[in-house]
């Protein structure tokens, strides 16, 4: 069953198409990406189906909701970690979690939220000096304070170290297995190989194609594709985690 | 509720945490306040003598000539005797002349504890009554039941108008804005609640701070500078409060009309300088706006913070009720309304 389903989706700024006609499905528990280089229209599109933009045309739907006209409830079932947002950087990273359960009137364990995804110890350091990784994990771990059916991850790893990197990965993975929903975008290809389910590659705010990571490979290759990278057993990333290893360094 | 109650705590949590905001709304006005009241402000210049003409003899006209040529006292024309006593409670002038026809000819008065003052002003007109004319006049001496707090008195409730006006522009300008630069804004608008929920309590929280500078700021009038405030009245201190709470909503208003009429973020800390830099001056919060020149006071009078300061310094000082400052409350009712309709016309989430 589809849980998200976008029809000619259209979004028209005063001189600029940012996203033309765009119609994808997302199942029910599967990780969906979002490919494209910069300026696609990935972020739009997604900042449309999290209720943050009106689209000009077209429809989108979320657990049957519209996420234009049911934009409360939409939010209600939707968890967001957006690109480029910051917390309140003098309340600790407790209050932090605290405070926006309250905005869904919920009351939720705090403290096994930050467990989850690795900031207990923090719990009461203020937002301001943390790490990039941790500002990405508290963010991660504000997404999940309404328990959302569905999970939409802007660039969740940009600018984050290898360790973190893989940490994300592993996190991402086990919402996976709780059986949500996650909508995630990325300019990191390894990611979305070894994440989604399912891509949509978007280029000039069109989606060119969707499908699962391994047929699309597959497609490219019989047409005789080959890379000019030459297949080797590991990567320098390979070399770089089994040199300093897998643990996290901010903390 | 329960949101809004959320925010507003938190909101006061951010501000108790972070050292800047201690510093410009507690110990900068605290600083000030200490500075001045033990500064000797008005040492400088000649003392104000008032002056009350009832004569109808033209010589009472070269009397004021000379007295003001003496260039050792500055004169001040008085409508009645009734402002004498005003301006001399008030320490604007620190006694006043009343020149008559009959006896006593003239008559200085003054106030508890200003006899050295007296005695100046006495050889003086006695020098000048001398020299001016045959007939030696009489004159008598008075000291009136008035007590003048000094210029303590004036620059407490002074510090405390400027605090809320400070208080009020600046944590919306600059808390309100880095909110928005920082992203927070636009996370909130992401769940089920809009961000106006956010920002109200925000203005609450700040509005329950001002109330609560003031009391600091007047208490430590009280306790180190020795000030007496509010006279024993109840309704005076009440009325403290009142014009705080009314003066703290009005320049929260102002502060978010700023933020949303700046033509850009960076300019939008300027434009609140541009608009609390001639209040500072100009509205009595250190010295009398009738010390500055007449057109100037007309731009005073027009101020919202001369009519905050003065409301205030009425009750602290002399213990007048809200009745009593009626006026005073008239106009900073009228700017809140104004500049509450310029905050609602102009005002935008994002």
């Amino acid at each position: 069953m589809a849980i998200i389903q976008v029809k000619n989706l259209i979004k028209n700024y005063d001189d600029f198409e940012a996203v033309r006609d765009i119609t994808f499905d997302v199942k029910e528990g599967e990780v969906f990406g979002l490919l494209g280089p910069n300026g696609a229209g990935k972020t739009t599109t997604v900042e449309i189906l999290e209720g943050l933009r009106k689209p000009s045309g077209g429809s989108a739907l979320i657990n049957n909701l519209d996420v234009n006209k049911d934009a409360k409830a939409v939010k209600q079932i939707i968890g967001v970690q957006l690109q480029s947002v910051n917390f309140f950087e003098m309340l600790s990273l407790y209050e932090i979690v605290e405070l926006f359960s309250t905005l869904y009137s919920t009351q939720i364990d705090v403290d096994a939220l930050l467990n989850r995804v690795g900031l207990l110890a923090k719990k009461d350091s203020y937002y301001k000096p943390l790490s990039g990784g941790q500002k990405q994990r508290l963010s991660i771990a504000v997404a999940l304070v309404n328990n959302p059916k569905v999970l939409f991850f802007d660039e969740p790893t940009t600018g984050l170290d290898p360790q973190a990197r893989r940490n994300m990965w592993e996190l991402i993975k086990s919402f996976q297995k709780d059986g949500k929903t996650i909508v995630l975008t990325t300019h990191y290809m390894e990611e979305a190989e070894e994440l989604c389910d399912r891509v949509a590659i978007i280029d000039e705010g069109k989606i060119i194609k969707i499908d699962t990571p391994s047929f699309l490979i597959e497609e490219l290759t019989k047409t005789g594709f080959k890379s000019n990278k030459k297949i080797r057993e590991a990567t320098l990333e390979d070399v770089f985690i089994n040199l300093t290893g897998k643990s996290l360094r901010e903390d | 509720m329960k949101i809004y109650i959320g925010f507003i705590t938190a909101s006061t949590k951010m501000f108790f945490r972070r050292k800047s905001s201690i510093f410009w709304s507690l110990f900068f006005p605290v600083v000030t306040m200490l500075v001045f009241g033990n500064a000797n402000i008005m040492g400088f210049s000649a003392p104000n003598i008032g002056i009350l003409n009832y004569s109808q003899d033209a010589s009472s006209k070269t009397i004021i000539d000379d007295l003001n040529n003496s260039k050792s006292v500055k004169i001040i024309e008085l409508e009645s005797k009734s402002k004498g006593d005003e301006f001399l409670e008030r320490g604007t002038i620190s006694s006043y002349i009343e020149i008559n026809d009959l006896e006593p000819l003239t008559t200085i008065t003054t106030r508890k504890g200003d006899e050295p003052e007296l005695e100046l002003v006495e050889n003086l007109l006695h020098s000048i009554l001398n020299t001016n004319s045959s007939n030696q006049k009489n004159i008598e001496t008075k000291i009136a039941d008035i007590t003048y707090q000094g210029y303590k008195g004036f620059i407490v409730p002074g510090i405390a108008a400027m605090a809320i006006m400070q208080s009020g522009i600046f944590a919306v300008v600059f808390t309100l804005l880095s909110y928005k630069n920082q992203g927070v804004l636009k996370r909130l608008q992401a769940t089920p609640i809009s961000p106006s929920h956010f920002i109200v309590g925000h203005l609450v929280s700040r509005l329950l701070i001002i109330v609560t500078q003031t009391i600091i700021l007047l208490t430590m009038g009280i306790l180190i500078l020795g000030v007496s405030i509010g006279q024993g009245s109840l309704l005076a201190w009440l009325n403290i409060f009142l014009f705080s709470f009314l003066g703290g909503t009005l320049f929260l208003s102002i502060g978010l009309a700023i933020s949303s009429l700046a033509p850009s973020e960076d300019s939008a800390p300027a434009l609140a300088n541009l608009v609390t830099f001639p209040m500072l001056f100009l509205s009595g919060v250190f010295f009398p706006i009738e010390f500055l020149p007449k057109y100037v006071g007309y731009v005073s009078n027009a101020l919202p913070l001369t009519h905050i300061a003065e409301g205030i310094r009425l009750s602290a000082l002399y213990g007048n009720s809200t009745l009593s400052t009626l006026p005073q409350m008239g106009i900073t009712i009228a700017w809140l309304i104004i500049a509450f309709t310029i905050c609602a016309k102009t005002f935008k989430w994002e």
